[in-house]
């Protein structure tokens, strides 16, 4: 669908301001809207075209290199906005537009473990968050339900995942292959929990399987917000506008946040006014928007006292092992989330020179133009010429590829900034990243690879590809506005309100103290229900402007 | 160097640029494994304008190199490389796609593009899941307890 309501319908003042339409700001508009609030979104980009993903033509591959890039530096999409990315060793993926990042998931879905929350006391590094994997569970239960997420109850290596409201997707051959092998050596592993619809629900559809869900899935299966949230949203009252670029969140002189000033689409300098300002904008949109909204009363950014905006940048080192088998296992298709699952390396164990742990999702590996590519393959400038025939033929519909994700500890010197050099279409800074990884994920990523191997292996692949750190995986942006109790050591608090600005939110993975090793859109969602239901039950006491 | 612009007026690619992609091409996918080399498939002709109308970030990139071989074409696999190194990713991701669109490609290699495949019914589903995962199941839960949340 696409929306486009008019100036005049837009309230003078809403009750909330989200900027965002990704599943962070489509989960918390959803529970101020629930409250009967006023909710106005803005959103940078536009709605998704899905005829531009050619998801079921011959040139879906070719396509979507371009149109459903996740580097927006490739995309060149209307909301984008430039990265420098020339000092980070990995690259930020986003969308920009209504749905947000999801639109590029694979849709796996996973909680936090409880361990993730308590990284300071049980390991001694980083931070623990002002909250517990507890004071999540009933939120995790709620939002499983809100994204359609189908998995296979019972897993052993996680608490409470006995709210799947469908069944897990098939496994497939691969999938069988690994499960087996991992059985022989004692391993974990559990059928792959996935956002993505494996009967009709609500608005989704069932999967077919056509394997293209991260690059626009024309099925409508894949559980994204633009399906599953706004339509209904907007049919509700809640007022969703599309490329309306935020680059100001604007004060007063009581310190309080008073709205939004944003570039329409023709360029038109706007104001939007509310009563409370919440940012869903990405790890490093938020911190942009921040950053660009200095001013005489805060010089150094908005929400920045701490001098921490920005800082602490995680992107998930990750790590790519493809087996290959010398019959074929039917991978040039199956979900294009996970098939299946393994935490069986996701725990601290100091035997292994490094702290924390990742998780591994079995992925089927494409089409014949995927065999080619960086993901999941790494370098593969030796595969042209002579062994052009032989590479494909034992890669394609033989292969299948283990994805590790790597937990990433924060530190202050990866972030998030604005360029000097580069601009967007408004004239405003581009993004500038610095993120270098760390030698603890470095051990991590080589200990998993070499495990990965032993899987493969073991699960019946005749060979083994290793690409012990791919530069295009930065799907997950966390740690920019980092949550704690103290103002002096963080951006917000344990619901995500900025310490210096009382009615000010962050409600993506920008709070994240800590990365944990999961996919973390369940728990980014998990933690804007929350901050909702916290924000409307305390709203006779929240300091708005006048 | 004189370009003739060819057949068509809005074509992506002179007759020079064709001519010297395709001996790229080759380069890059030589005739074996009983597949026929990329000039062989018409890469040059109807493949690469399908890629590149696609793909206009790609033309560009080729051009370039198109343009650093205008006198002579490299003359194998190594002087590309060197040469065009800035641009070689582009360049071959252009020139393979072109090469796997191609119908007989995609016919020698059984992949033309995805289709619907069906889910298995849930009580297959459930059938498998719960014999593999048994030995699984056996070993008990293995999550990491917290202080804040000692569970079972």
């Amino acid at each position: 669908m696409t929306h486009h309501p008019t100036w005049s319908s837009l309230p003078d003042v809403a009750d909330v301001l989200v900027v965002g339409a990704g599943p962070a700001g489509a989960a918390i508009a959803k529970g101020f809207a629930d409250a009967g609030m006023s909710v106005v979104c803005l959103e940078q980009g536009d709605w998704p075209d899905y005829s531009s993903a050619r998801s079921d033509q011959p040139a879906f591959e070719v396509a979507a290199g371009k149109a459903w890039s996740a580097l927006p530096n490739v995309r060149e999409g209307v909301g984008d906005y430039p990265i420098d990315e020339s000092e980070s060793d990995i690259s930020a993926l986003m969308w920009n537009g209504i749905g947000g990042s999801v639109m590029l998931y694979a849709g796996q879905w996973m909680r936090n473990m409880p361990s993730d929350f308590r990284v300071r006391t049980l390991d001694g590094v980083a931070d623990d968050w002002p909250f517990t994997y507890e004071d999540l569970v009933p939120y995790y239960a709620k939002a499983e339900h809100d994204f359609a997420v189908a998995g296979y109850h019972g897993d052993p290596a996680v608490p409470d995942s006995a709210t799947y409201p469908m069944l897990a997707a098939p496994i497939g051959e691969g999938g069988r292959r690994v499960a087996r092998g991992h059985n022989k050596l004692g391993w974990h592993w559990w059928p792959g929990s996935n956002a993505i619809a494996t009967r009709n629900y609500g608005r989704l559809k069932a999967c077919v399987q056509r394997g293209t869900c991260i690059w626009g899935c024309v099925d409508g299966a894949k559980s994204t917000p633009d399906i599953t949230h706004w339509p209904d949203l907007i049919a509700r009252g809640v007022h969703v506008v599309a490329r309306a670029a935020v680059w100001k969140i604007e004060t007063n002189e009581r310190g309080l946040a008073t709205g939004a000033v944003f570039f329409d689409a023709q360029g038109v300098e706007r104001r939007q006014r509310a009563k409370v300002v919440v940012l869903a904008a990405n790890g490093v949109g938020t911190p942009r928007i921040l950053q660009m909204s200095a001013d005489a009363r805060h010089p150094d950014g908005l929400a920045n006292s701490s001098g921490l905006v920005g800082k602490r940048l995680m992107m998930h080192p990750y790590a790519a092992v493809v087996g290959m088998f010398d019959d074929p296992i039917g991978t040039t298709q199956g979900i294009y989330g996970q098939l299946v699952y393994s935490l069986e390396f996701y725990e601290t164990d100091p035997s292994r020179g490094f702290v924390r742990g990742a998780k591994w999702n079995l992925m089927p590996t494409g089409g014949p133009i995927a065999m080619m590519r960086p993901f999941p393959w790494g370098d593969n400038s030796d595969m042209w010429g002579e062994p052009f025939h032989r590479t494909v033929k034992t890669r394609l519909n033989h292969s299948i590829t283990w994805g590790i994700t790597c937990e990433d500890l924060p530190e202050e010197r990866n972030q998030v900034l604005l360029s000097d050099q580069e601009t967007d279409a408004y004239g405003l800074p581009a993004a500038r990243i610095v993120y270098q990884t760390s030698d603890n994920s470095r051990r991590m990523l080589d200990f998993m690879s070499a495990r990965a191997q032993e899987s493969l292996i073991a699960s019946g692949a005749s060979s083994v590809s290793v690409a012990p750190q791919v530069r295009e995986t930065g799907w997950h942006l966390l740690g920019t506005t980092t949550m704690g109790v103290d103002p002096k050591t963080s951006v917000v608090n344990g619901y995500g309100v900025t310490h210096d600005i009382p009615n000010l939110v962050v409600a993506d993975g920008s709070t994240w103290p800590t990365s944990a090793g999961m996919n973390p859109t369940a728990t980014v969602v998990a933690m804007a229900l929350r901050t909702a239901e916290h924000l409307v039950s305390g709203r006779s006491h929240q300091e708005v402007p006048a | 160097m004189t370009s003739k612009t060819i057949t068509h007026a809005q074509s992506l690619w002179t007759d020079e640029e064709r001519a010297t992609l395709s001996v790229i091409a080759d380069l890059l996918i030589p005739a074996g494994q009983g597949m026929p080399a990329a000039s062989q498939a018409g890469v040059a002709g109807d493949g690469i304008d399908e890629v590149g109308t696609l793909r206009p970030d790609l033309v560009q990139a080729a051009k370039m190199v198109t343009g650093q071989f205008a006198d002579a074409a490299p003359s194998d696999l190594d002087e590309l490389r060197e040469l065009a190194k800035d641009h070689f990713a582009p360049l071959s991701e252009l020139l393979a796609s072109a090469y796997f669109l191609r119908p007989e490609v995609a016919d020698a290699i059984g992949y033309r593009q995805r289709i619907e495949i069906p889910l298995d019914s849930e009580a297959t589903r459930e059938a498998e899941f719960s014999d593999l995962v048994a030995p699984v199941l056996g070993r008990g839960n293995v999550w990491r307890t917290t202080p804040s949340g000692q569970r079972s």
